[in-house]
């Protein structure tokens, strides 16, 4: 029995052996193939150093600036240095890489938020400031579920943190939990009114389709501005002048767009907005200028979009094909719902429009989503999904030109005559630059005999 | 018995999850990457998340199911030259440097890696390297880059919009804005092995293969002379092995080398357990002890070059005293084990 049991004990420890070995590969981190020298024995796989190891790489990663937030990240990192066992300061220089992101619209520098925490984390598992820094970073990934319910984890045993509250307001909304995203809001407005939960209750009433009352709250967030943190500043004011873009009042919007850039100097989405408002404006030169330098700052796929619009709009032709490609490019890689609306927009690779919606859906199902699979069903020829869709999309009541616009053809494809036109008719008149593409054959739609469009 | 078992299985248990929770998934949006200067010529070893190198590499993905293959990946070298070791800009030595995709492969997890090396025009002190390359990655995208001279590496963090770094034979040195965050990190609890010999003797105890199979053999069934022929036997095979393939005589691929590491210890543990004591276990310990030497020869860190003779001596001695003073240790332990479990059981 003896000998038995102690083979026994043998096979159950060489089994083991086995098993690590082949869980490692035997090969604990790199490959690097740097001593074996001769090319029969190359690695095509580079030094993995471990997660630690990269995680502090990335949060002590090198500033160059004079920025505030550049100063502030250097102090950090002296700290950390001096105490790297203060989860403390890990969490601070992580806040800080959030605000360089955001000044800067760089989403690079969130990997090294994410790897504040990570290593705050460590040292200190399930550290709440820790936890609501990942799960804003996940949020700006777009793992909208992930951040939701690591905010509803932080809730459930913190319920009053403001921090958790706006992530999973943001998150539920863009996965199109309008009821769960204003409930957090609400709260959050409630415990500590200020600038973040003021602007979430303005744009959530302003996708209610309440503009007016969007307009008083974004008031309040701009008289909470700190006037130390400008990069909030400049934001929420470019989202007060969006507001007036989508009513058609360019002029007015402008001059928010102006003092957003005020705020903060070249602010990519403020020249966006300006851009936009040159469109309106019929100077389609200017726009392209001010939309060169928004894309050279923060290359986003909408940007390149609005740029190739511009550029044609402009007559350069070659231009806008060069800025077209940059949006299929950058839209495979990064925001595969820009690229699918812009597919459907222009009335091409639909099939490819398709997939990625689905495909999107999955992870963000707001109205935004469905109002760009309506699109793209519409132009496959599939109206009663289409209709479905497009009515999705215009459940809260959104005054968005482009919804209206594309619920409205919807309608007249399906031969709903009276209804469709009076849904492009509104469109047009609440915003008659809402889109280049879709403006020009809204249009024709009611400007000519409307025909249903069928295939 | 029980006892036995826990005590042996114990630390397994705990080495296997040690070994499981080391290994890293590759991160889209970040990109890693070691760069070594040696006579004229740059050495990049380049890592990057499968599903991210798909979208860089045009038809890299033949099939279009968002997953690669080995073939796939064989059959896209010329795409890899262009889209990926093409896209690094290397300039010294009077000219731009030619890049050479020398290989590439599936990598751990989810990763793919690129071996590419840029030859000068004459051998040159220091290189510019652009990584042109992240400008055809999603903005945001970040390099991780290890810059290895002789006076040990570097990390630079690289981004699009500060992606060129100059690294010399002796000392790297970043060019611009994000790098060096070495400089920066907080001192490491011990001092990082130097020379070759503390590097052999660290790498042989960092390593679980030699500890592993050194255990395997001292579970085996045979008398205790035998056992320590056999441990001598391997260690003297993986000397071997080491010098062999750090000469770059014989050394497996890195695809067989895991596998062959896993089946050596699986052999090893299974012959002990199943077979008769046989009077030469040494026999065994021979070949696996070649292919662990070859894995012993794979730094992870290329900052020695073990092709100089005293190098390479000073290293193998390293590993080699490590290993005897662990085989003797686990030999011990376990013969120690074993007379104290008989003791128990007798009386």
């Amino acid at each position: 029995m003896q000998r038995q049991g102690s083979s026994h004990a043998r096979f159950v420890a060489i089994a083991g052996l086995a098993l690590a070995c082949l869980l490692s590969g035997c090969e604990p981190r790199p490959a690097s193939g740097g001593a074996t020298t001769g090319a029969s024995a190359t690695a095509a796989s580079a030094p993995t150093p471990d997660r630690a190891a990269v995680a502090r790489a990335l949060a002590l990663a090198k500033v160059e600036g004079s920025a505030p937030v550049d100063q502030e990240i250097r102090a950090l990192q002296q700290s950390v240095a001096r105490m790297p066992q203060k989860t403390d300061f890990w969490i601070a220089l992580g806040q800080k890489w959030v605000r360089k992101a955001r000044e800067t619209t760089d989403p690079g520098f969130y990997r090294s938020a994410r790897a504040c925490a990570e290593v705050a984390l460590d040292l200190e598992p399930g550290y709440r400031l820790a936890l609501d820094l990942q799960s804003l970073v996940l949020l700006n990934d777009h793992q909208f579920a992930q951040a939701a319910d690591l905010a509803r984890d932080v809730l459930r045993t913190t319920p009053d943190d403001i921090l958790a509250l706006g992530t999973l307001s943001d998150a539920a909304l863009e996965m199109g939990r309008f009821d769960e995203a204003a409930e957090a809001a609400q709260k959050m407005n409630d415990l500590k009114p200020g600038l973040p939960s003021y602007a979430r209750g303005s744009y959530l009433r302003w996708l209610r389709g309440d503009t007016q009352q969007a307009k008083v709250i974004i008031r309040q967030a701009m008289d909470a501005k700190d006037p130390k943190d400008p990069e909030p500043t400049a934001w929420v004011l470019t989202q007060a002048a969006l507001i007036f873009w989508h009513e058609g009042d360019y002029e007015g919007a402008e001059k928010g767009f102006d003092q957003a850039l005020a705020a903060v100097k070249d602010y990519p989405p403020a020249l966006v907005g300006k851009a936009r408002c040159a469109l309106g404006l019929g100077d389609p030169a200017r726009a392209a200028s001010l939309l060169a330098k928004a894309h050279a700052e923060s290359p986003l796929v909408e940007t390149a979009w609005l740029l190739g619009d511009a550029k044609e709009a402009a007559g350069d032709a070659k231009g806008a094909e060069e800025a077209f490609a940059l949006v299929v490019k950058h839209g495979r890689q990064i925001d595969p719902r820009t690229l699918a609306l812009f597919y459907a927009t222009k009335d091409r690779d639909v099939d490819e429009a398709l997939r990625l919606l689905e495909a999107e859906k999955k992870v963000r199902d707001d109205l935004y989503t469905e109002d760009a699979l309506g699109w793209a069903l519409y132009r496959r020829g599939r109206l009663a999904e289409a209709r479905a869709a497009s009515e999705r999309a215009l459940a809260l009541g959104t005054k968005d030109a482009r919804l209206l616009y594309h619920a409205g053809a919807i309608k007249l494809a399906s031969g709903d005559k009276a209804g469709g036109e009076k849904l492009v008719r509104e469109a047009l008149k609440l915003n008659p630059a809402f889109d280049r593409t879709g403006a020009a054959e809204a249009g024709k739609l009611v400007g000519h005999e409307t025909r249903a469009r069928a295939r | 018995m029980r006892r036995e078992r826990a005590l042996v299985s114990g630390p397994i248990l705990a080495a296997t999850l040690l070994v499981a929770a080391s290994s890293i998934a590759h991160e889209v949006g970040l990109s890693r990457g070691v760069y070594r200067l040696e006579g004229g010529a740059l050495d990049a070893q380049l890592t990057f998340a499968r599903r991210e190198v798909i979208g860089l590499v045009a038809g890299l993905d033949e099939n279009g199911d968002g997953a690669l293959t080995a073939a796939e990946v064989e059959r896209a070298r010329e795409a890899l030259t262009g889209a990926v070791a093409g896209r690094i800009k290397v300039e010294g030595g009077g000219g731009p440097c030619a890049a050479e995709l020398i290989a590439a492969a599936l990598a751990e997890e989810d990763g793919l890696g690129v071996h590419a090396r840029y030859r000068c025009p004459s051998a040159a002190p220091e290189l510019k390297v652009d990584l042109t390359l992240l400008d055809d990655l999603p903005f945001g995208h970040r390099h991780l880059a290890r810059l290895s001279g002789n006076s040990g590496p570097s990390d630079a963090l690289l981004s699009r919009r500060d992606r060129r770094f100059t690294i010399t034979a002796s000392a790297p040195r970043p060019d611009s804005a994000p790098v060096p965050v070495a400089s920066v990190l907080p001192a490491p609890a011990l001092p990082a092995p130097s020379s070759p010999l503390l590097l052999g003797a660290t790498r042989a105890l960092t390593r679980p293969d030699p500890p592993l199979l050194l255990l395997a053999f001292a579970l085996g069934r045979t008398g205790r002379r035998a056992i320590v022929l056999a441990a001598l036997a391997f260690v003297a095979a993986s000397l071997l092995g080491l010098v062999l393939a750090a000469r770059g005589v014989w050394a497996p691929g890195p695809a067989l080398l895991g596998p062959a590491l896993a089946i050596a210890v699986g052999y090893v543990g299974l012959d002990a357990l199943l077979r008769e004591p046989t009077a030469r276990p040494w026999t065994m310990a021979l070949p696996f002890g070649l292919v662990q030497g070859s894995a012993l020869a794979r730094l992870p860190e290329p900052a020695l070059d073990l092709r100089g003779s005293s190098a390479l001596a000073s290293f193998t001695l390293g590993a080699g005293l490590v290993e005897l003073v662990l085989a003797a240790l686990l030999i011990a332990a376990v013969a120690a084990l074993r007379a104290r479990l008989r003791r128990r059981a007798d009386g």
